[in-house]
C-alpha cells in the first residue's frame, strides 16, 4: 500500500532520428492495410507467418519484435497513441527535437530551457537531484536545470588519495569551484553539482551492484543504472533516457531482420524489464516519443525519408491501457499530411499534459507548456 | 534572411496551435527566458589571464609548457595570427618526427589504396572464412584508417606548431561531420581528413562543399551514393541545406515554395521541403564507385548517369533546366547554396561562435558575413574570413569565456606538460577509450550535426567526473613529474605556474589553506600524498576548464 501513495517517477524516453510509427503500430485491416502494403512493397510487416505482427485490436498490430511490450499491452499497462507528434511544419530532426524538448510554440520562439526543467521549477522541488539524465552531453529537455544529474552510470567514488586525505581534498576542490560563483556562475554550478552527485552515489547502499540482469545494449545499460538510482533515491522525480539510430533512410529491414527490428527488440526488452523491475517498488510512468514519423511511401533504398506523425507510448500503473488511442485519419491520400505522411492528430503536449494533470495533480500547465491550450479528452486514465 | 516579423507571422499561421496564444504574454515569457540566458552566459568579471595565454587557447589547443613562460611584453598578436594563417610556411619538425615514429601506415594511402586494403580485402577475407569456425577480426582492418587518423589528430594537436590549422580541422570535421567509425565509412576517413577537410580550411567555400559532396565518406554516410531517380533518397540534400550551408535558421519548413520571399526573383530567402526534394533529384547519380551495378569498385567518386533524373528542377527559386550535361544539376545547386546570403551568415556565425563566444555579437557576425560574401570567388575566401574574425576587436574582448570541449581540455593539459623535446606521449587504445567517457572520442559523433559547441551541452556531471579522473590518469601514466615540486613555501605558486602559466590570488589562498591543513612529516617535509593532492587540485581546477 505504501508504494501506491508515493509520487510516481516519470521516465521520459526519446527515440532520436524519427521512429517509423507506421511499421511499429501497423494497420492490419481494410483500405489502410491495402494502401500500406502497396506503398511499402519491401518494408511491410506481414500479418501471417512466423514474422507476423502481433494483434492489438481490429485496426492495428504491433511489430513482431515487440513481444514483451505486447504482453504489457495485454495486461493493460501500456497504451499507444497513434498519429501523435509535433504539429508544426518541419521535417528537420534538429528543429523538431529542439522544439519538442523545449516545448516551444514555434521555432521563432525558442525558450532556452527544457520542459522538464520548467516542470521541476514549477513543483519547487527541494531535492538536489530531482532529475537524472543519461549521456555525455545534456539533452534539451533538461537544459538550464540545476537539479539534474547528467551521468553515464552509477558507481562509488573515491579520490585517488589515502583515506585521511579524502575530506580535506574535496573541501578544497569545492572551494575552488565555489570561487567561480561571482565570476563564471556556469562553472561554479557545474563543479558543485558534480560534487553533489558524487556524494549521492557514495551514500547509496550498493552503487556498484549489478542487479537484475538487464538486456544487453545501450538502453538496457542506462535503465539498469537508473533502476539502481531510483531504488535508493526516492527524491528523483524525472529521468530522461535516449535511444538513437531511428533515422532509417536505407535498408531499414522488415519482419524480424534489420536495423528497425533490432532497435524495436532493444526497446521492447529493456523497457519491459525496467518496468517490471521498478514498478514493484515505486509507481512509475514511462512515456516514449520521437521527433517525427517517416514517409508512408518507401524510397528506392528500402528505407523511408522524414515524415510527420508517429506513435507515442505511455506505460504505467493506473492507466487505462490495452488500447490504441488517438484520432486516426487513415492513409488515404487526402487524409495524409501534405498527401505524403501520416498526419498529427494528437499534439505530444496534450499527452504529457494529461499525465501532469491526472497523475501528478499538476495545475500550472502554462509554465511547462507556454502558449499551449491543453485539450483534455484522450482518456489515458480512468476518470 | 526572413525578417523576424514575417517569420513570426508565418509560424503563427502555420502552427495550428500558435493562434491560441495571446502574443503579448508569450513575448513577455520569451523575453524573460532570453534575458536569463544571456545573463548566465556573460561572465560577471572579465577573464584575467595573460593575453598570450588566452590566444594560445583560442587559436590553438592551449600553450605548451614552453609557451607558458612567454614574455607578454614582447608578444605580437598580429604577427602570430599572420603566421598561423599560413601553416605551410611554419616548420613542424617535431610533429613530423612524432608522426613518423608512430608508424601510422595508412596516412599516406590514396583513396583507391584505402578502399582496396581496408574494404575489399576485408570483404574477401570474410567470404573466404564463411562457415569456418575461426573468424578474423574484420573491424580491426576496416577501422585501421580511422584509428590511425585519430592518433595522428592527437599527435598534431599536441605537437604541431600549426595550431590554428588543427583548430580549424577540428571545426570543419564537426561542420561536415560523418560517423567515421561506422564500418562502411572507416576505410575512407584518412582520405576525407587529408583531401577534403585539410585541403580546404583556408580555401574557397564553394570548392569545399563540392569536395565534401563528392567524397566517398559523405556519399556513404548520408546515403547519396544510393540516391537514384524515381524515389530519391533525401538524406544528403536535406543536411546540405540544414547543416552544411544555409542552416536551420533559414529553413521555412513545409511552406509552398512560391510563398518564400524572393522566390519570384529567383532568389529565395530561405529554403523549404520543396527545395530539399528538388535538390535530392539534382544529386541523383552522384555516388561512390563501389560494388554497385556498372561500377569498378575503386572507391572513388563516380557519376552514374543512368540513375540521374534529367528533368527540370527549381531550387531556391532558380530553374535548373532539363537535359543538362553530366553533374551540372548538382553543381548548380552547390553554386546556389554556396553563394546564398543565408549561408554567409550561418558559416560566419558558427566560426565566430568557435573563436569568440557562444553567443557572438550580431554586428560582428554581419561584418564577417560581408567578408564571406565579398570573397566568395576568392581562392582563399575562408582564410580572409578567419583573419577578419581574429583581428576583430571583439576577439580581444569577448565578454564571455568559452568552455573547453573534452578534446581541448585533454590536449591542453597534455600540452602544458610538454616542457622539452624529451616529452613523449602517444594516445594508446586504453587512453582513447577513457577519452570516450569524457564525451568526445574523435569522429564518433553519430548524427550529422557534429559535436556540440556551446557550454550548456557539456556541463554534465559525467563529463566533469571523467575530466577529474583524467587528471589522475596523467599522473598514473607518469606524464606529470611530481618530483619537480619540492613542497616548499612557493609550492602553491609553482604548481599554478606549471599548469596555468600565471597565478591567481584566490586560487593561491585555497592551495595555501590546503597545504596548511596537512600534517608535516618529521623533517617538516610535505608528505607525498599532499604533493599529489595539490597538483591534482591545480589540474582539476576551473582555470583549466575554460578558454
Amino acid at each position: 500500500m505504501e508504494i501506491k501513495k508515493q509520487k510516481p517517477v516519470w521516465v521520459v524516453v526519446f527515440l532520436r532520428g524519427g521512429m517509423d510509427g507506421l511499421n511499429f503500430v501497423i494497420p492490419n485491416s481494410g483500405s489502410d492495410r491495402e494502401i500500406y502494403e502497396s506503398e511499402r512493397p519491401t518494408l511491410k510487416i506481414a500479418l501471417q507467418g512466423k514474422d507476423a505482427a502481433l494483434k492489438l485490436d481490429e485496426h492495428f498490430s504491433l511489430h513482431p519484435a515487440a513481444k514483451e511490450l505486447h504482453g504489457l499491452y495485454q495486461k493493460e499497462k501500456l497504451a499507444f497513441i497513434h498519429s501523435a507528434g509535433l504539429s508544426l511544419d518541419t521535417r528537420s530532426h534538429f528543429d523538431a527535437q529542439t522544439i519538442m524538448e523545449q516545448a516551444a510554440v514555434s521555432k521563432a520562439n525558442l525558450l532556452h530551457s527544457g520542459w522538464v526543467t520548467r516542470y521541476l521549477n514549477a513543483t519547487q522541488s527541494k531535492s538536489k537531484i530531482a532529475a537524472v539524465s543519461f549521456g555525455q552531453t545534456a539533452p534539451t529537455s533538461i537544459l538550464a536545470c540545476n537539479q539534474a544529474a547528467i551521468i553515464d552510470g552509477v558507481s562509488n567514488h573515491r579520490w585517488p588519495l589515502p583515506n585521511e586525505y579524502q575530506d580535506q581534498f574535496e573541501k578544497s576542490l569545492r572551494s575552488l569551484y565555489a570561487l567561480e560563483t561571482d565570476v563564471r556562475p556556469w562553472m561554479a554550478e557545474w563543479g558543485l553539482q558534480t560534487l553533489e552527485v558524487l556524494n549521492e552515489f557514495n551514500s547509496m547502499a550498493d552503487p556498484n551492484s549489478k542487479a537484475n540482469d538487464y538486456p544487453k545494449g545501450e538502453l538496457g545499460g542506462k535503465l539498469q543504472a537508473l533502476s539502481k538510482l531510483l531504488l535508493s533515491k526516492p527524491e528523483i522525480e524525472v529521468a530522461t533516457v535516449d535511444l538513437g539510430g531511428w533515422d532509417t533512410h536505407r535498408y531499414q529491414g522488415s519482419g524480424l531482420d534489420g536495423t528497425f527490428a533490432n532497435l524495436v527488440t532493444q526497446l521492447s526488452q529493456s523497457l519491459t524489464h525496467f518496468y517490471n523491475d521498478i514498478s514493484s517498488v515505486r509507481p512509475v510512468i514511462i512515456t516514449v516519443q520521437t521527433e517525427f514519423g517517416r514517409r508512408l511511401k518507401e524510397n528506392a533504398n528500402r528505407g523511408t525519408d522524414h515524415g510527420h506523425g508517429s506513435v507515442m507510448m505511455v506505460m504505467g500503473d493506473g492507466l487505462k491501457g490495452g488500447k490504441v488511442l488517438g484520432k486516426w485519419l487513415g492513409l488515404k491520400n487526402e487524409s495524409l499530411y501534405q498527401r505524403a505522411d501520416l498526419a498529427v492528430t494528437s499534439d505530444y503536449r496534450d499527452i504529457l499534459s494529461e499525465i501532469l494533470v491526472k497523475k501528478f495533480d499538476f495545475k500550472q500547465l502554462s509554465s511547462v507548456f507556454p502558449g499551449f491550450q491543453h485539450r483534455p479528452g484522450l482518456n489515458l486514465f480512468p476518470s | 534572411m526572413l525578417s523576424r516579423r514575417s517569420f513570426l507571422k508565418w509560424t503563427r499561421n502555420a502552427g495550428a496551435l500558435g493562434a491560441l496564444v495571446p502574443l503579448h504574454t508569450l513575448a513577455a515569457q520569451i523575453k524573460q527566458q532570453i534575458k536569463k540566458q544571456t545573463e548566465s552566459d556573460v561572465d560577471r568579471q572579465s577573464a584575467s589571464r595573460p593575453f598570450p595565454i588566452y590566444v594560445y587557447h583560442r587559436l590553438g589547443f592551449g600553450p605548451t609548457g614552453v609557451q607558458l613562460e612567454i614574455n607578454a611584453d614582447r608578444y605580437s598578436y598580429e604577427k602570430y595570427v599572420e603566421e598561423q594563417l599560413h601553416p605551410e610556411k611554419i616548420a613542424d619538425v617535431l610533429c613530423d618526427q612524432k608522426l613518423a615514429s608512430a608508424k601510422l601506415s595508412t596516412l599516406s594511402k590514396s583513396n583507391q589504396e584505402l578502399w582496396k586494403d581496408h574494404k575489399l580485402k576485408v570483404d574477401e577475407l570474410k567470404k573466404a572464412q564463411e562457415g569456418k569456425a575461426e573468424k578474423i577480426n574484420e573491424n580491426e582492418l576496416r577501422q585501421q584508417p580511422v584509428r590511425e587518423l585519430e592518433a595522428a589528430t592527437w599527435i598534431r594537436a599536441i605537437y604541431s606548431e600549426r595550431q590554428l590549422q588543427e583548430v580549424l580541422v577540428d571545426f570543419w570535421h564537426d561542420h561536415f561531420s560523418v560517423n567515421g567509425w561506422d564500418g562502411a565509412i572507416s576505410p575512407t576517413m584518412v582520405h576525407y581528413d587529408r583531401e577534403v577537410i585539410r585541403k580546404n580550411i583556408f580555401g574557397n567555400f564553394r570548392e569545399f562543399i563540392e569536395a565534401v559532396a563528392r567524397s566517398p565518406s559523405m556519399l556513404l554516410y548520408l546515403d547519396n551514393g544510393l540516391n537514384q531517380s524515381g524515389n530519391p533518397n533525401e538524406n544528403f540534400a536535406r543536411e546540405l541545406f540544414e547543416l552544411h550551408t544555409l542552416g536551420a535558421e533559414n529553413y521555412l519548413g513545409t511552406l509552398p515554395r512560391k510563398s518564400v520571399p524572393g522566390y519570384g526573383l529567383g532568389k529565395s530567402k530561405g529554403y523549404v521541403d520543396g527545395d530539399v526534394y528538388e535538390a535530392a533529384r539534382a544529386f541523383t547519380g552522384w555516388r561512390e564507385d563501389s560494388n554497385q551495378k556498372d561500377a569498378n569498385n575503386t572507391g572513388d567518386f563516380n557519376y552514374y548517369d543512368t540513375w540521374h533524373d534529367r528533368f527540370q528542377k527549381i531550387v531556391l527559386g532558380r530553374e535548373i533546366p532539363e537535359y543538362q550535361p553530366p553533374m551540372k544539376d548538382g553543381l548548380d545547386v552547390l553554386d546556389l547554396v554556396a553563394h546564398h546570403e543565408g549561408t554567409a551568415y550561418f558559416i560566419s556565425k558558427k566560426l565566430c561562435r568557435r573563436f569568440i563566444s557562444d553567443h557572438p555579437p550580431e554586428p560582428l557576425v554581419r561584418r564577417i558575413k560581408k567578408v564571406f560574401l565579398d570573397h566568395r570567388k576568392s581562392k582563399d575566401q575562408l582564410r580572409q574570413v578567419v583573419k577578419a574574425i581574429l583581428l576583430a576587436p571583439e576577439f580581444k574582448n569577448p565578454g564571455a569565456t568559452k568552455i573547453k570541449r573534452p578534446f581541448e581540455y585533454s590536449v591542453s593539459l597534455i600540452r602544458s606538460l610538454r616542457r622539452d623535446a624529451m616529452f613523449d606521449f602517444f594516445p594508446d587504445e586504453e587512453f582513447l577509450k577513457k577519452q570516450g567517457a569524457l564525451g568526445q572520442r574523435l569522429f564518433q559523433w553519430k548524427t550529422p550535426d557534429g559535436y556540440p559547441e556551446n557550454k550548456e551541452r557539456w556541463t554534465t556531471s559525467s563529463g566533469m567526473m571523467h575530466r577529474w579522473q583524467f587528471c589522475n590518469q596523467l599522473i598514473d601514466k607518469g606524464l606529470v613529474d611530481l618530483m619537480q615540486f619540492k613542497g616548499d613555501e612557493q609550492f602553491h605558486r609553482s604548481v599554478q605556474k606549471t599548469f596555468f602559466g600565471y597565478e591567481s590570488e584566490s586560487v593561491s589562498k585555497i592551495l595555501q589553506n590546503y597545504l596548511a591543513s596537512v600534517p608535516r612529516e618529521k623533517n617538516n617535509q610535505l608528505p607525498h600524498p599532499a604533493v599529489k593532492a595539490t597538483v591534482l587540485l591545480a589540474m582539476m581546477s576551473p582555470e583549466l576548464q575554460w578558454k
